[in-house]
């Protein structure tokens, strides 16, 4: 049996990678403490900032508004409903229900009231359904934050997101996606800050936050990520990583300290305001409303 | 032994030859690996090695999931 490295009662956690075997009570602090550290490093945000947490239901997002609360920080969250079926409804009560618990703000919106369902929009567009929902997600974050008043938004992505993320777009050195692959994009151009508290956090670790912090959070996969390429990315970093602890961590670690400072010197990426919705873009239309004019010529042809 | 699974919000009944396994035992036969899955038996997490019994309620948290954030 296992003892915590604190306090020598019984471990329930250990952290190969970092060689730590932790109690409950101390695994809840080391998380919090990582949080923290990782939101001052790269200065995210402080006390003063009022965050809107991206809130899915799952459980790295409400791992993340709950450690943002119980650290002092003024965060609210975000649940950007997507329409797909039994996955978003139930989706919905558990962050509901989450909010009410912590005593903050949800602020919901519907995909279907502003542009179409994923489903909808799935046979609609060529792209894979993740591209379509990551780039709706994305402009909706923004404009809510916007209009609702707040400085930052926080996702949940985690180390495991960022170094398959990472994987992806070095097996096709998207140069343009690697520059922007940072823990923190800065504001401007239309853009509110948006910030990546839990990118050295494992989706291992998240997951044992929210069941010993009793969150009760969506387990089930959403219907269309199952084919997913980040998925297959993933499984082939935790079988490196079974093999040699800590190789997903340097990954990402050295990305961001060797090859990042050297990506972003060349970062010229000019933005400017969507001629119809003022979102900023780099076209003189933007993705989303060229995706609304794809929607409305496609129900002008199955009208006629 | 015979274990009601609860994984991603359904129950799956597996069959073991052995009247008792171990967690690994258990993420080994739903080819599940220990970096990003872990095992809950009457609501504590346990490690690799602890043994599961009949009867117990058993709950095997997947930490993956996919697609664009």
């Amino acid at each position: 049996m296992k003892r915590c490295a604190k306090c020598s009662q019984k471990a329930v956690v250990y952290l190969p990678h970092h060689r730590l075997a932790l109690c409950k009570g101390h695994y809840l602090e080391w998380f919090e403490r990582r949080v923290e550290r990782t939101i001052k490093e790269f200065r995210m945000f402080s006390r003063e900032d009022r965050v809107l947490v991206a809130v899915s239901g799952g459980k790295d997002s409400l791992s993340l508004w709950h450690a943002l609360h119980k650290l002092g920080y003024q965060a609210d969250g975000l649940y950007i409903n997507l329409g797909i079926g039994e996955y978003s409804k139930l989706s919905e009560e558990k962050a509901k229900k989450f909010a009410q618990g912590l005593g903050r703000n949800l602020h919901v919106i519907r995909l279907k009231d502003l542009v179409e369902d994923i489903p909808t929009l799935k046979e609609m567009e060529k792209r894979p359904a993740c591209s379509v929902c990551g780039n709706l997600k994305r402009y909706y974050m923004n404009k809510s934050a916007k209009e609702l008043g707040f400085s930052v938004i926080a996702t949940g992505h985690n180390l495991d997101d960022e170094s398959a993320t990472l994987m992806g777009n070095v097996l096709s050195w998207n140069l343009g996606y690697l520059q922007r692959q940072y823990p923190v994009l800065k504001e401007g151009n239309g853009f509110v800050k948006k910030v990546k508290p839990l990118c050295f956090i494992t989706e291992k670790e998240s997951a044992l936050y929210a069941l010993l912090s009793n969150i009760d959070f969506v387990e089930e996969e959403c219907p269309y990520s199952v084919d997913a390429s980040s998925i297959e990315h993933k499984l082939l970093l935790s079988q490196i990583e079974e093999k040699s602890p800590g190789t997903k961590l340097r990954f990402y670690l050295e990305f961001l300290r060797k090859v990042q400072p050297l990506l972003r010197r060349e970062e010229k990426l000019e933005l400017k305001p969507c001629s119809i919705c003022g979102e900023p873009t780099s076209a003189d239309v933007c993705s989303v409303c060229r995706l609304k004019q794809r929607l409305t010529l496609s129900e002008k042809g199955q009208g006629s | 032994m015979k274990l009601r699974v609860q994984y991603r919000g359904k129950e799956l009944d597996l069959e073991f030859e052995e009247n008792k396994v171990k967690a690994k035992d258990l993420l080994k036969a739903m080819n599940l690996s220990r970096e990003y899955a872990f095992v809950v038996v009457n609501g504590e997490v346990v490690e690799e090695d602890f043994y599961i019994r009949e009867g117990d309620q058993v709950r095997v948290i997947n930490a993956i999931s996919g697609g664009q954030g």
